[in-house]
């Protein structure tokens, strides 16, 4: 199975929740500044990077855990499954959305960190923003991961 | 194979495109013109079968770039499986304003004179849309025609 955490940019919720999928974050506490920073392709992504599918690490059932960023894709998740249908392996793949989780810190601070290529200011809210959301996308996990078993074992 | 337009509708200019592809240049050969029920469900939506079997679908997204790097991606991802799909981005102007009338469009009253006026302005730059199909038709669905030579040969022969 192939688990996409998907959101706006791809680079804060979703490569958070990824980071928590694949164990690189202990989900019982809060995780420190340098572990935030430590995630891949947290808050290093840029304009290219939308719309790019990218593996983040492979969990304890061997599923492949990826992040992606679209913008506003226009119905985000009907539209991924549409097109993992034109292609034909939709049964692969576990589309989560992350968008929900994403607080007014990560929103302001994402932006002046990626788009407006202000680090310095936004880098700081977006830490404190993803550590408020943490506890939340630790849970949003772990239901992942039961869904996930469910789908196999077909329940 | 299967090849998707993706434009900001997907049943708007893409469409008109796809259509010109497949080789129905007529309005009147346009079966989903202005269907806006049909974008609703999301994702692409089925357009017809080209002469060479490929199925054309088209994609209405507000960043159409972005589908195209996903399909990509998810292609390279799931190689060897997976059907092969090949994607053509449609970059005319003023498809945001086209997509911005066509949920308009869904609504009650004014509704319908935002349908009309996406329909007017696409209208507009139809030509443009049909020429772009016909360009990508000659390089991916060539229509087969007899070799025929400028000056038939007799059968003469120099003595």
């Amino acid at each position: 199975m192939r688990v996409v955490y998907h959101c706006y940019g791809g680079s804060h919720s979703s490569a958070l929740a990824a980071a928590i999928h694949v164990g690189y974050l202990d989900p019982r506490r809060l995780p420190s500044r340098r572990e935030l920073m430590s995630i891949p392709y947290y808050d290093k992504t840029d304009d290219n990077d939308f719309g790019r599918i990218k593996l983040v690490g492979i969990d304890e059932d061997g599923n492949q855990v990826y992040c992606l960023g679209q913008m506003d894709f226009g119905g985000m998740s009907k539209n991924l499954y549409g097109l993992l249908e034109l292609i034909g392996v939709k049964d692969e793949f576990y589309l989560v959305p992350t968008m929900p989780y994403v607080n007014y810190l990560l929103m302001v601070g994402g932006n002046l960190s990626r788009k407006r290529s202000l680090p310095l200011i936004g880098r700081p809210l977006i830490v404190w923003g993803s550590r408020l959301a943490y506890h939340r996308l630790t849970r949003l996990v772990e239901q992942v991961k039961v869904n996930i078993k469910d789908r196999r074992t077909g329940g | 194979m299967k090849l998707l337009f993706i434009g900001q509708t997907a049943i708007w200019e893409a469409m008109v495109v796809a259509e010109a592809y497949l080789g129905n240049p007529h309005p009147s050969q346009w079966r989903l013109w202005g269907q806006v029920e049909a974008e609703k469900a999301g994702g692409p939506v089925y357009i017809g079968t080209d002469v060479r079997g490929n199925e054309v679908y088209t994609l209405g997204v507000p960043h159409p770039w972005i589908a195209a790097n996903i399909v990509k991606d998810l292609q390279e991802i799931c190689y060897p499986r997976g059907d092969k799909v090949e994607t053509f981005t449609i970059n005319v102007g003023g498809q945001a304003v086209t997509r911005l009338l066509s949920r308009i469009a869904a609504w009650p009253v004014i509704g319908g004179a935002a349908f009309l006026l996406a329909g007017y302005r696409v209208r507009k730059k139809a030509d443009r849309l049909i020429a772009l199909g016909e360009e990508i038709a000659r390089f991916y669905a060539p229509v087969e025609k007899p070799m025929l030579a400028a000056k038939p040969w007799l059968g003469k022969t120099e003595t």
